[in-house]
């Protein structure tokens, strides 16, 4: 159980949770918008390619801090490993709460906020939770 | 071994450096995006978009920031007029209450007008609203300007056209009257009115510009004058008095009432509210929602009365024993109560009877007593919309009276094809003060001020 939080395999399961999680997130919340005009299909199926997008940025960060990481010969703290995992969930996190706490003067904002922020709050969220979850046995004291 | 063991060493040193380089990695995006961005973000793709003038408009719309409006060209208009812009500085001013960007409205043919505009900011809003605004002063002074004040610590000056801040008042000048002859003088409560001591008081009457003070001040005197009647021998000093002064003042003080309650921080969502918000996009608040708010803000108001009420009841019991000396003795524990009677009569509401608000708090928090309690909410949010619908002009003060009246004098009628109206029996029973141990009354002096901030607060949060 500490092998597998110390491993890329974490990492590539949490994008994984980031970009299904915010996907189902749209299909459950059922966005309604008014004014779409021309753009009424891309938002149909737009917001599905946001979590999958989100997913492959932070994993792409996440393999390049792992490398920078490898580079100051850090491999041997096993405990950066979810904190890097972390550093590439968290910006999506605060990027979706900011957005959210945006007033809702226009049709564009109401759009962003429920078709892209909401969902993406919602992934990004449970992405941090699992991985907070998953990292505490490498906190426990081992028996030797 | 000793390969590893240096690299866990140089592990260690560099972890400082390591984790400082990955804080940074974190917060630099970070403090680019909590900046409140979306409008911003819109703004950067103008350029590019096929419908630059809207595109503009919603940009600047969006940030609440009426420089935006200076890029929306209105090419297609011929230059006759330029409605995109002019709606853009009426849409922010209807979002934020600004009036300042009224000014800013061209209008001419198929635009918007300054009026317009103006009663856009001022529906919904209050000149405190200016307190987000880009140029504050310049916000209340065009609210100033139109007759809607210019908030509280500030006032309008008419020579200028705009808001300035209320200065703070000279001090008032020496007291002529109060010399040692006034001191010596007063021997007695009786000698009070022959002495000079009224001399004196009266002038500080006459330059007192603080209502509450004066408040304060004119019951002292009403006090000392019935006083000078029934305690006519009681000895007192020119300290004494002046101490019994201070508590008549202090009973008219204003500062813990529940006037200066704010709503908003009492019904402030807390971080768990606003993430669930957030998570599910929150719900409209319907009547029945603001009718528990109001009762929230009643049930806080009702605990704050309770403590003035009980520091009021010591400034009672201050009072008799100010006047009196403290000898145990018959004789004079009636002579306290006497003062105390007094005082209570003369002030009435200031010194109130403490109990009331227990028995206000706990007639509503019955389950099945409070959904008339809220039935009595809802009908004061629904009178005072209708009214302010059909008199836009009055302010928000005048409206509070009309809706508490109406909801005073017709309880029955409020909601004819809703079956019996409850909370009528509420209305009927009148103050928790008279009803006794009926539990369906209302502490009046505290329910009307709470329905009051609720609304407006409701109004401005609906947003």
């Amino acid at each position: 159980m500490r092998r597998f939080p110390a491993s890329l395999w974490f990492a590539f399961l949490i994008c994984l949770v980031l970009a299904g999680v915010t996907a189902a997130a749209f299909a459950m919340l059922k966005p309604v918008a008014e004014r779409t005009g021309d753009f009424t299909l891309v938002l149909q199926y737009a917001p599905y390619a946001l979590g999958p997008l989100a997913g492959l940025l932070s994993f792409i960060a996440i393999c390049i801090l792992n490398g920078i990481r490898r580079l100051f010969r850090l491999r041997m703290i096993p405990y950066l490993h979810p904190v890097i995992v972390l550093a590439g969930i968290v910006p999506w996190l605060i990027f979706s709460w900011v957005l959210l706490d945006d007033p809702r003067y226009t049709p564009v904002a109401g759009v962003i906020m429920d078709f892209f922020a909401r969902p993406l709050l919602w992934g990004s969220l449970t992405a941090f939770l699992l991985t907070i979850l998953l990292s505490i046995p490498l906190f426990l004291p081992t028996k030797k | 071994m000793m390969i590893a063991r240096n690299a866990r060493s140089r592990g260690r040193l560099l972890l400082g450096r390591g984790k400082n380089t990955m804080l940074l990695g974190l917060l630099l995006p970070a403090s680019l995006l909590l900046t409140g961005c979306l409008g911003t973000l819109m703004g950067a793709l103008c350029e590019v978009s096929p419908d630059s003038d809207h595109c503009y408009q919603a940009s600047a719309v969006q940030e609440g920031n009426d420089d935006n409006c200076d890029k929306v060209s209105g090419k297609d208009f011929g230059g006759y007029s330029n409605p995109p812009k002019d709606k853009c500085h009426l849409l922010i001013a209807e979002n934020t209450g600004d009036a300042s960007t009224c000014s800013k409205i061209e209008g001419g043919m198929m635009s918007y007008t300054e009026e317009e505009c103006l009663a856009a900011a001022f529906k919904n809003h209050t000149v405190e609203d200016c307190k987000t605004a880009e140029d504050e002063m310049a916000c209340r002074s065009a609210w100033g300007k139109n007759g809607k004040g210019c908030g509280d610590g500030y006032v309008y000056d008419k020579s200028k056209g705009g808001c300035d801040v209320k200065k703070e008042e000279p001090e008032p000048t020496e007291n002529p009257f109060d010399n040692d002859k006034v001191k010596e003088d007063l021997k007695t409560i009786g000698d009070a009115g022959k002495s000079g001591y009224m001399q004196l008081l009266d002038w500080d009457i006459e330059h007192e510009k603080d209502p509450d003070r004066l408040a304060g001040l004119q019951k002292y005197k009403e006090f000392l004058e019935g006083a000078g009647e029934k305690l006519e021998e009681v000895t007192t000093t020119f300290e004494k008095l002046q101490d019994l002064k201070k508590i008549f003042i202090d009973s008219y003080d204003p500062k813990d009432s529940i006037e200066n309650m704010s709503a908003s921080s009492i019904l402030a969502p807390g971080f768990f509210d606003r993430l669930k918000d957030k998570l599910t996009g929150g719900s409209e608040p319907d009547n029945a929602s603001r009718a528990e708010d109001a009762l929230t803000v009643y049930e806080k108001m009702l605990e704050r009365q309770k403590d003035n009420d009980f520091l009021q009841q010591s400034r009672l019991s201050r009072v008799g024993d100010t006047i009196i000396s403290t000898a145990k003795d018959k004789a004079t524990e009636k002579l306290k109560e006497s003062a105390e009677e007094l005082a209570k009569g003369i002030a009435g509401d200031a010194f109130a009877v403490v109990g009331i608000v227990d028995h206000a708090l706990s007639s509503f928090q019955e389950e099945a007593q409070k959904q008339m309690f809220v039935g009595l909410a809802a009908a004061y949010n629904r009178q005072r919309e209708s009214i302010a619908q059909s008199n836009p002009n009055l302010s928000p003060e005048e409206i509070h009276k009309r809706t508490v009246q109406n909801v005073k004098d017709n309880p029955y009628e409020d909601v004819p094809n809703s079956g019996f109206v409850k909370y009528g029996n509420i209305i009927e029973n009148g103050d928790c003060s008279t009803a006794g141990n009926n539990p369906l009354c209302i502490d009046n002096r505290v329910f009307w001020t709470a329905m009051d901030k609720t609304y407006e607060f409701s109004h401005r949060a609906k947003k």
